[in-house]
């Protein structure tokens, strides 16, 4: 028979409701240091994820700008398309394909990513206006 | 005989987890355990950041998608405008 020596006090029957008040304050002065331990680890968890959280919340409103500007972005090069579409309707439709009209859209494919987007507007009305004119004829 | 106490002492071993635990569950909703309130209200805090933390990461990857994806269209868009441009500038008799 092995027999393990412990701390915990002999129970007789004569001391049986003191052994348990006795073992029980002994589990409670042991195990509630360890909650302290898990309070301070849960402190400690909200701390760090509290920074991570303002972190994040940073590198979002950061993409968020960067998918915006790619948003203006994008919508400028769709307007471009819009009037390259244009001019190559206008030069099928043979409306410039001589004189000083051929001269201003030379000049306007070399430099159309280069203008204002009031003048890519202005553009793309003249542009539209010329080829409504053309097909209402 | 030996033998049995032996094997009576592994299987209180065994138990030893399921006790400690039960007796920490037990002393966790002792009211007279002074942080109780502080560790709940810590942990619904935490729990709710955890949730506010998994959102803003779910935004955080789409967004990164979509910018991803729109680079690409705008690369795409691009490449197009330039092929066009450089078509109709020679239907035109000229060039870049």
């Amino acid at each position: 028979m092995i027999i393990e020596r412990t701390k915990i006090p002999d129970v007789v029957s004569e001391n049986i409701d003191q052994s348990k008040i006795i073992l029980a304050d002994n589990i409670i002065s042991n195990v509630y240091p360890l909650f302290d331990e898990l309070y301070q680890d849960r402190l400690g968890n909200y701390s760090s994820l509290t920074i991570k959280y303002k972190k994040i919340k940073t590198e979002v409103k950061n993409s968020k700008q960067n998918l915006e500007s790619l948003m203006l972005k994008l919508n400028r090069i769709k307007k471009e398309a819009k009037l390259l579409d244009r001019i190559d309707k206008l030069i099928n439709s043979g409306l410039i394909n001589d004189g000083s009209l051929k001269h201003e859209n030379i000049i306007l494919l070399k430099i159309y990513n280069k203008l204002s987007d009031e003048k890519l507007d202005f553009h793309l009305r003249n542009t539209l206006k010329m080829i409504s004119k053309r097909f209402s004829e | 005989m030996e033998i049995e106490i032996l094997k009576e002492s592994n299987n209180k071993k065994e138990m030893l987890p399921q006790v400690v635990n039960r007796i920490f569950s037990i002393c966790k909703a002792d009211p007279h355990f002074k942080l109780k309130s502080e560790m709940q209200s810590v942990e619904e805090k935490l729990n709710e950041l955890k949730e506010k933390v998994d959102k803003q990461q779910k935004l955080l990857d789409r967004s990164n998608e979509l910018t991803e994806s729109v680079k690409r269209r705008i690369s795409l868009i691009q490449e197009e405008n330039e092929t066009r441009q450089n078509e109709l500038l020679e239907t035109l008799g000229s060039e870049l």
